[in-house]
């Protein structure tokens, strides 16, 4: 600790001053903080546009590309058969994780019983956008953006999409109160595969 | 030969009690507001709702609280380091009353929704003024004060007060000029990036010049007299009084990285932002090494465990400061409740303990009896800093924990969270953490408070009578022209050459007022002009897009409802060129975007969701049902409800005012839209009802407040058309052929021309005929 001599430089309403040295750590940390600021000054000005944000986001794009792209090159994605949700929709474990998703995701526009709510009825044998299951698995998965309807493929994993749909097949011809009005085409709902 | 001097210290007196009020008054506000963020069943629509109750609170606990503190502790120190009584009697109590009346309009125009829409410059123009005629009434008695000492040599506490009251004025008025529509409505003369640069300089250097400068002209008055020891260094002192005043009024730009505004700007706010690191320590080194000698009395005076903890929490704020303003460790704070942490141990832990201390130092002597209870104030100070700590944990946890569920991606490029809201929920455990620090925190004021009164109520009768004190006069030498004095001889010259080199150039300074007022006035101007000069006649900072048009007459009303409903307090509106951003709200945005914006509303913390692309995202009945009952779209919302929007309607009388005012600061409207303006508005807010009730809502809505919010809303974002870079999930580019195995298309890394362009056929969803452009994503 270094000594100080503690000379009394000023005196004002009692308050003395002294006349110590500044302290040497907190000189280096100013000098330490002009050196770095001005290397880094001289750094960017001399960078040329790389390094910067926009250079910064394209590059942290394409490398998330890349490691998607092998991610997906060693986990195909087979997207499931018409089969296989019909078959779900007989499946208690699957109409329970399909039912979670339902109330999380999709009850605040097609309503709590998929009646229909800002989105279209779910229950009823019209469909604006096809009513195979294979086809509301597209809906789904691709989503109608232009009329409010996201891309949910982008965002749930793939068990839980094709579980929202078997869900959806499982909701046919329930009839719940206060159903939204009908749109759309109709078309009869594909049978379940028997039990 | 002496004179007598009798102080003023009835104003002191008027405006330390004002601070203590509108303590408990801020920080009850506070309070509510925490406990509002996981309980949102406490908002009560139109008055009292967080986005209206927090603007006060910011406005109260700064403004009224430590404003009161700054104009009592000035007041108070300045005669006596200047042995002399306050210039005028007069202005002394114009400017507390004004002060004080001006505080309960602004908090009434707060909660009436009379807003500017700008952090911490939220009052409506015309009290803007005021607060400008305060301001000088303030500069007036305390240059009076000046010119009437009788120390020839201000003190150090001074020169900060100077600093204080030269940067205020300049950074109030410079962003505070905008063009009224209406007695307490008004448009800012600035837009967009411009109106950022010049917010978040005024706003930055509020912490610096409200926050900072004053406080420590308290502390180098306040900390050596209840310490009894001397100051530390003189020298210290002017290294970084001047280093202080000349650096910080760059670092604005640090509340902007990766964001629309130039990088060269962020830059030069981050650098400076590392340099202030020694000036800011100067203080607290100047504080704690001036109790050396005197640590042993910490342990049993409260006054000075406050003290310690305040100049230790500046040093801790004052460090973290510049780590966040570094551009990579802002990506993580920023938006994040860190800031809002960080922000709290510099107001709670500095300005409020450091008030603490002052208060229980001060008010025995003002009221000229002991302290009530020395007992009660140590346990006061324990629960404060209990109190202190459990917020600012709380808050760095919620705040990383968000930022790192924000950004989690699944490695099939989905997002972890793709719902916004279960990054919300997630904090709701620190958010009860922060109530309870801050009620303990609130505790801690009640009990201080209710000593301090009780010390007050046993004051002798006479506290009032102030005693005389005896000064030398001023010894005058300065030369007055033709004047046959020993200080006009040719020997003066020499004298002050020789006084100069003996006790340095500083030591003139300090007997030379006007220009040491006028270099700290010149140190500020380098900073603010360096970066605005620049920022406002360089196009190249805000490069134009055509397609970028201004708001329609109904969309400047949804706007201002916007504003008025104080909607920027909990949403940004700025996606950031992260790939976690742009992944979740879709394109990061551009300059040229808000160029309209007066003001703008990229806002600074997302309690909710970033809302710069969510125009055309949702339905319009989406909107209507948000509004009305958020939680009936978003399970577990926290959003306070807004039902009176769907009943009151939408203003029309104000639009051709509005229209003319946003003309004059640079939108151009034609005389022909301004004339046809409200049948230009009831026809959009005639095709918006007809769409909700196409979608099968409610009616009637046509004439109403809600239909003007949501035609703004799906306006946002929508003037530039954007696709999503190919980094979906594969699913949506392989259903085309569901037979075979997936294999995605080509990953293309999307260019900036790509992006502008249409939508391209990799993403099918894309509807090339919408207006709107390329929308989509998960819901937030």
């Amino acid at each position: 600790m270094t000594q100080y001599d503690d000379r009394v430089l000023h005196e004002l309403d009692g308050i003395k001053e002294y006349d110590n040295p500044m302290p040497g750590w907190l000189m280096a940390i100013w000098w330490g903080s002009l050196i770095f600021s001005g290397a880094y000054l001289m750094f960017f000005a001399l960078s040329f546009g790389e390094g910067t944000m926009e250079a910064e986001y394209r590059q942290q794009t394409q490398s998330a590309i890349a490691s998607v792209q092998a991610y997906v090159d060693a986990h195909p994605l087979v997207p499931p058969k018409p089969a296989e949700l019909l078959a779900g929709a007989g499946n208690e474990a699957v109409i329970d994780l399909g039912a979670s998703r339902f109330a999380r995701s999709c009850a605040a526009c097609h309503g709590e019983q998929a009646q229909g709510l800002i989105g279209p009825n779910l229950t009823d044998d019209r469909w604006l956008h096809g009513g195979s299951v294979e086809q509301i698995f597209q809906t789904v998965a691709k989503g109608w953006p232009a009329k409010g309807m996201p891309p949910w493929g982008r965002a749930l994993p793939p068990e839980e999409l094709s579980a929202l749909v078997s869900y959806i097949r499982s909701r046919q011809a329930t009839n719940p109160p206060n159903p939204r009005a009908a749109e759309g085409d109709q078309v009869m709902p594909e049978p379940l595969p028997a039990q | 030969m002496t004179q007598t001097v009798r102080y003023d210290d009835r104003t002191p007196r008027l405006f330390f009690l004002a601070a203590l009020v509108w303590a408990v008054v801020g920080m009850l506000v506070g309070v509510l507001i925490a406990a509002m963020l996981f309980m949102p069943a406490l908002n009560v629509a139109p008055y009292l709702t967080f986005g209206r109750l927090r603007p006060l609170h910011t406005n109260a606990v700064i403004f009224a609280f430590c404003g009161n503190i700054i104009f009592a502790g000035t007041y108070h120190s300045m005669q006596r380091l200047l042995k002399t009584r306050l210039f005028s009697d007069l202005l002394s109590k114009v400017h507390f009353y004004g002060w004080q009346l001006l505080i309960v309009v602004a908090a009434v125009a707060l909660v009436n929704g009379n807003t500017q829409g700008k952090e911490y410059a939220e009052l409506p123009w015309l009290l803007d003024i005021v607060i400008a005629i305060l301001w000088v009434i303030f500069a007036v008695n305390f240059f009076g004060t000046i010119a009437i000492r009788r120390e020839r040599h201000i003190y150090v506490a001074i020169w900060f007060y100077i600093a204080t009251i030269v940067a205020v004025a300049i950074l109030h008025i410079g962003n505070s000029i905008a063009v009224p529509y209406s007695l307490l409505g008004s448009y800012p003369a600035y837009a967009g990036v411009k109106d950022a640069l010049m917010q978040w300089w005024y706003g930055h250097n509020a912490v610096a010049f409200f926050l900072t400068t004053p406080f420590l002209g308290l502390m180098y008055y306040y900390l050596p007299k209840a310490a009894e020891r001397p100051v530390f260094s003189y020298r210290l002192s002017i290294m970084h009084f001047w280093s202080l005043v000349f650096v910080y009024i760059w670092a604005g730009p640090h509340h902007l990285h990766y964001s629309a505004v130039p990088e060269w700007a962020s830059t030069l706010g981050m650098l400076f932002s590392l340099i202030l690191w020694m000036p800011s320590w100067g203080g607290m080194v100047n504080g704690f090494f001036t109790l050396r000698g005197a640590w042993h009395k910490v342990r049993e005076d409260p006054i000075l465990k406050f003290m310690v903890v305040a100049v230790t929490y500046y040093g801790m704020s004052t460090f973290e400061g510049p780590m966040m303003s570094i551009k990579s460790v802002n990506a993580v704070s920023h938006f994040t409740d860190w800031t809002i942490g960080h922000v709290h141990a510099g107001a709670l832990g500095w300005n409020a303990f450091l008030s603490f201390g002052i208060l229980y130092w001060v008010v025995p002597r003002l009221w000229k009896t002991p302290l009530y209870s020395t007992r009660l104030a140590t346990f006061h100070f324990w629960v404060s800093t209990v109190g202190l700590i459990a917020y600012q944990v709380s808050m760095w946890v919620a705040g990383i924990t968000q930022w790192a569920m924000w950004r989690a991606f699944e490695p099939d490029g989905r997002l972890v969270y793709p719902d916004f809201i279960e990054t919300v929920l997630r904090l709701v455990p620190m958010y009860e953490v922060r109530l309870v620090g801050g009620l303990l925190f609130f505790g801690g004021l009640l009990v201080g408070g209710w000593n301090l009164v009780q010390t007050i109520r046993s004051a002798p009768a006479d506290y009032a009578v102030e005693p005389d004190v005896e000064a030398p006069p001023l010894v005058v030498d300065t030369v007055v022209p033709g004047a046959v004095t020993p200080a006009n001889t040719y020997d003066h010259a020499f004298y002050a050459l020789q006084h100069a080199m003996r006790h340095g150039v500083h030591r003139m300074l300090e007997a030379r007022i006007v220009t040491f007022t006028v270099l700290t006035a010149l140190a500020l101007a380098v900073g603010s002009l360096a970066e605005s000069i620049p920022m406002f006649f360089n196009k190249e900072n805000v490069k134009e897009i055509a397609s970028v048009k201004p708001y329609t007459p109904l969309e400047v009303v949804g706007r201002d409802i916007y504003i008025r409903e104080g909607c920027y307090n909990c949403h940004s509106q700025m996606v950031r060129p992260f790939r976690y951003e742009t992944e979740r709200y879709g394109e990061y945005s551009k300059a040229g975007e808000y160029v309209y914006d007066h003001p703008f509303q990229w806002g600074s913390k997302r309690t909710g969701p970033d809302l710069q692309r969510v125009g055309g995202k949702y339905p319009s009945l989406w909107h209507v049902r948000h509004m009305a009952q958020p939680a009936s779209t978003t399970p577990g919302s926290i959003m306070p409800a807004y039902p009176h929007l769907l009943t009151s309607g939408f203003d029309t009388g104000l639009i051709g005012a509005k229209l003319r005012a946003l003309r004059t600061v640079g939108v151009p409207y034609s005389d022909g839209e301004i004339d046809t303006a409200v049948a230009a508005m009831r026809t959009q807010a005639g095709t918006i009802a007809a769409e909700v009730e196409s979608q099968q809502g409610p009616t009637g809505l046509a004439d109403k407040e809600i239909i003007a919010l949501t035609a703004y809303l799906q306006r946002l974002g929508t003037d530039i058309r954007w696709r999503r870079p190919a980094t979906q999930a594969p699913y949506s580019a392989t259903l085309q052929a569901p037979a075979t195995p997936a294999t995605p298309s080509t990953p293309r890394d999307a260019t900036a021309a790509e992006r502008a362009a249409p939508a391209a056929a990799t993403v099918p969803a894309v509807q090339p005929s919408t207006p709107a452009g390329v929308r989509g994503g998960p819901t937030e």
